[in-house]
């Protein structure tokens, strides 16, 4: 990600609210968000972005069908208990 | 796991449009890439297997065919050239005869060296792009069906593209692989397992999907 910030530098540093030192250190995604999405959309956090941009919203108003998979041992996106709650809210029979 | 295998993975040739996007709050360009047969013309300033449509070839694009067709939709910080999508495509657009698909990956600007032209990025609910590819699609393409999938943040971006289109109307069937619902749980289960990669599925059961017969296609095996 901060390689493509790099190599779009030149576009990006046009009337930009960004601080690319910041961005340059970052070391995790979440900071780089922070430094990244918080500004440009006006997040006051990365997690209010990350809430406002979650699915789980969607899902529960998509009228066309849709067919979602989701790894098991997904590292990023387990079944964990708050997203098998949110899967129910969709299906009952929603299992791990 | 399947990116971190370094294999070539099914070669997948595309032609490139860049649009412009209509809506003056999200100005700038974005890329598509066209699955097309295979040619031997290749360009550095592009991801491999990629060159630009010429305006020639994009006049005639258009048809009153009925094949189905695929909008692909690629994970944080991808593009069209990443083998877990090559592998989903392959076998689809390969199938031959009137069973073929048609398929086109929607680039999340500035990925797959696309050079942004303005200040307007993507983000995970950035579903303009998408949108007006979708409509296109439909003026361009009357009678194909229009499926979309997408993965990982990819998933998370089609999903809130089928809740965005106008009630009533259908535009896409959708699969979803890996959707990120819950984003800022996600967030915090990255943080705990301190893994810093994504897991993919390789192939969608498509068989399991309610498509219709015909256009289910024999599993891709690698070479």
């Amino acid at each position: 990600m901060k390689k493509l910030i790099d190599l779009h530098y030149d576009e990006l540093s046009k009337g930009s609210k960004l601080d690319f030192a910041k961005i340059r250190q970052a070391k995790y995604l979440h900071e780089f968000d922070r430094d990244v999405q918080g500004p440009t959309w006006g997040y006051p956090t990365e997690t209010a972005y990350y809430r406002d941009s979650s699915s789980v919203d969607s899902l529960l108003a998509v009228r066309i069908p849709l067919f979602a998979i989701s790894a098991k041992d997904d590292p990023v996106s387990q079944t964990s208990e708050p997203s098998l709650v949110q899967w129910k809210l969709i299906s009952p029979d929603c299992s791990r | 796991m399947w990116t971190a295998i370094k294999n070539e993975g099914p070669p997948i040739h595309y032609k490139r449009k860049l649009f412009e996007n209509e809506d003056p709050n999200f100005k700038g360009s974005f890329a598509v890439d066209f699955v097309v047969p295979p040619f031997s013309e290749t360009d550095d300033n592009l991801p491999p297997r990629t060159v630009n449509f010429t305006e020639e070839e994009f006049e005639n694009i258009g048809s009153l065919d009925t094949r189905p067709m695929l909008v692909t939709l690629h994970g944080l910080s991808g593009g069209s050239y990443e083998i877990y999508l090559r592998q989903v495509l392959a076998p689809l657009v390969t199938i031959g005869g009137e069973r073929e698909w048609a398929a086109c990956v929607v680039n999340s600007r500035g990925c797959a060296m696309h050079k942004i032209t303005s200040n307007v990025l993507y983000n995970a609910r950035a579903t303009w792009d998408c949108r007006q590819t979708v409509r296109w699609l439909r003026k361009t393409y009357p009678n194909r069906p229009l499926y979309g999938i997408g993965y990982s943040l990819g998933a998370n971006m089609l999903t809130n593209v089928s809740l965005s289109e106008p009630s009533g109307i259908i535009y896409l069937n959708s699969f979803s692989i890996s959707l990120r619902k819950v984003r800022h749980v996600c967030s915090e289960q990255l943080l705990s397992s301190q893994v810093h990669g994504t897991w993919m599925l390789e192939i969608a059961r498509f068989n399991e999907l309610g498509l219709e017969e015909k256009y289910i296609p024999k599993p891709w095996v690698p070479a």
